[in-house]
């Protein structure tokens, strides 16, 4: 099972994610911000990253900036879940998949906690 | 989508549904809440300046809002205070449309705070003071991104950004426009102001000197 940081501002969603993500059997890590989640990355190394993008001061832009910077966190999944529809992201498709290692993109609004579910052990579960 | 997520995991962990409907009724109750209160905004708008104002003891209009903003900030995490002790003669306002804007700025403030991490450091109070300028009514928390030129910028780029206040809260924060919508229709508006050295977003009002018995 994973060790999941989940960067989440809204603290009543993030609580949904975390229970559900807990009662799969993984370990979670909530942060609101850019910066406490790099702190908390630094504490507890994360197997997944799942990350929302507007977030409060720093932006989750400049969250994977920071996080990619870092030799030993270069291979960590991240997937990326958030209010912004991915059409309006459609120009920052490169930077996000090929510069910035982003697993995945989904639209919150349409993205199913069953799906989270999965996303998540895909992605941590060795191929 | 709070709704929507926890419905579902309800329906996936079905022992924990006794929670879960104590949410849903929340996070439904707070946009029922919200929706009014735009739509009350609106509507004002559409009058023009013509609401029947009365005497108005802002002290109660600020316990009621609390009351009601109660439920939203447990499911935050979010403290809240109230400072309205204080003997302040009645205003004169149209009372639902003030209890309607407090608790607009309310949602939108203990938004922000949860979104910043630092709820348990950072209560939300609402709160009243005289000042030379009349009755002073608002929210407050120590959060120094309340400035005069970030209120301004945010005023600037609302509905045209996602995030108008960036400093102060990751969400639109549209509570904070309903909020001043609502007073513009009384002939005030949100102002940037402090209560105690704290920072928060208030309202000036007219006191009714006339009405004034204590």
């Amino acid at each position: 099972m994973a060790h999941v940081l989940l960067v989440e501002p809204d603290k009543p969603l993030a609580d949904i994610y975390a229970e559900a993500l807990i009662n799969a059997g993984h370990t979670v890590d909530i942060r609101a911000t850019a910066q406490s989640a790099v702190f908390a990355a630094d504490d507890h190394m994360p197997d997944i990253v799942l990350l929302e993008l507007q977030l409060t001061a720093h932006s989750g832009i400049e969250f994977l900036y920071e996080f990619r910077t870092y030799h030993e966190w270069e291979h960590i999944p991240i997937i990326v879940t958030s209010h912004v529809p991915a059409h309006e992201l459609q120009s920052s498709h490169k930077l996000l998949k090929e510069q910035l290692g982003v697993t995945a993109y989904y639209y919150k609004p349409q993205l199913r906690l069953s799906d989270l579910l999965r996303l998540v052990k895909d992605a941590t579960t060795p191929s | 989508m709070h709704i929507a997520r926890r419905a579902e995991l309800s329906r996936l962990h079905p022992q924990a549904q006794g929670q879960s409907l104590e949410d849903i009724l929340i996070s439904s109750e707070t946009a029922l809440s919200l929706i009014d209160n735009y739509v009350l905004s609106l509507q004002a708008m559409a009058r023009g300046q013509d609401l029947i104002r009365e005497p108005v003891s802002v002290s109660a209009v600020l316990h009621d809002a609390a009351h009601e903003l109660l439920p939203a900030a447990k499911q935050y995490g979010v403290t809240l205070e109230l400072d309205a002790g204080a003997k302040i003669e009645p205003v004169s306002m149209h009372r639902t449309s003030l209890q309607a804007a407090f608790v607009s700025l309310g949602h939108a403030l203990i938004e922000a705070l949860a979104s910043t991490g630092a709820t348990a450091q950072t209560p939300l109070k609402l709160a009243v003071h005289r000042s030379r300028y009349g009755v002073v009514a608002g929210l407050y928390c120590g959060r120094e991104e309340i400035t005069v030129e970030a209120f301004r910028r945010s005023q600037l780029l609302q509905g045209n950004v996602r995030q108008p206040h960036i400093n102060l809260s990751a969400a639109a924060g549209a509570g904070v426009f309903v909020a001043d919508a609502l007073l513009k229709t009384m002939s005030t508006s949100l102002k940037v102001s402090r209560h105690h050295k704290q920072c928060g977003l208030a309202a000036i009002l007219p006191p009714l000197n006339q009405l004034q018995l204590v």
